[in-house]
């Protein structure tokens, strides 16, 4: 199958801070109920696993409420804090395609981080380089 | 490449979600990922959900 490497620039969203945002979108074939418009995902190849945030995860309705069906995950963040996590699968719309990804829902992710591109689920179906000196970062997918 | 430079749309901006479009300009502001996704619903122009925060400098993961 033919791949197309896509070509991100990195973004400032203050003086002198550049951040290795992409744009994607998110579905839930549960609830049938995607994102209509991209939302900026940070790619974080220290992060062993997709993360999201429960405000972007409770407007797909994908929350789980009871605790006896989560499938709970700890996590330990930079500052060696310990944080539960749960996972759900969601839709992820990146890089021109899309495909059913694990993403860990937390409700301590830093705010201008709710949405974290990790080792498991994105960097596996992905080539990625991340290119400052050009500015950009080049996505390939597997 | 050229960066996207978001730095004049997002100060100011200290929490929730801003909605930008091609131009880097603002075309909403929200509190709440479900507000700004109401705000935005009927809006034709693609635009790019950004988090606000007072700071986002020092990100380590």
């Amino acid at each position: 199958m033919a791949t197309t490497t896509k070509i991100y620039p990195y973004v400032s969203p203050q003086p002198s801070v550049l951040i290795p945002w992409i744009p994607v979108s998110l579905g839930s074939k549960k609830t049938h109920k995607v994102i209509k418009h991209s939302v900026m995902a940070l790619v974080d190849s220290g992060a062993d696993c997709c993360l999201i945030s429960e405000d972007i995860v409770a407007f797909l309705g994908e929350m789980i409420v009871d605790d006896s069906k989560k499938q709970k995950k700890q996590l330990r963040a930079a500052d060696g804090q310990l944080f539960s996590a749960y996972k759900v699968t969601l839709t992820l719309y990146a890089c021109g395609h899309n495909y059913e990804c694990p993403f860990y829902v937390t409700n301590t992710l830093p705010q201008n981080a709710p949405l974290i591109l990790g080792q498991q689920g994105f960097f596996s179906q992905h080539i990625i380089q991340f290119d400052l000196r050009k500015r950009e970062i080049l996505i390939t997918p597997y | 490449m050229k960066v996207r430079d978001l730095s004049t749309s997002l100060k100011g901006k200290k929490s929730g979600w801003v909605a930008i479009n091609k131009k880097n300009q603002v075309v909403v502001t929200a509190s709440s990922f479900s507000a700004i996704n109401k705000k935005i619903e009927h809006i034709k122009e693609e635009v790019v959900l950004v988090p606000a925060a007072k700071d986002y400098s020092g990100y380590i993961s």
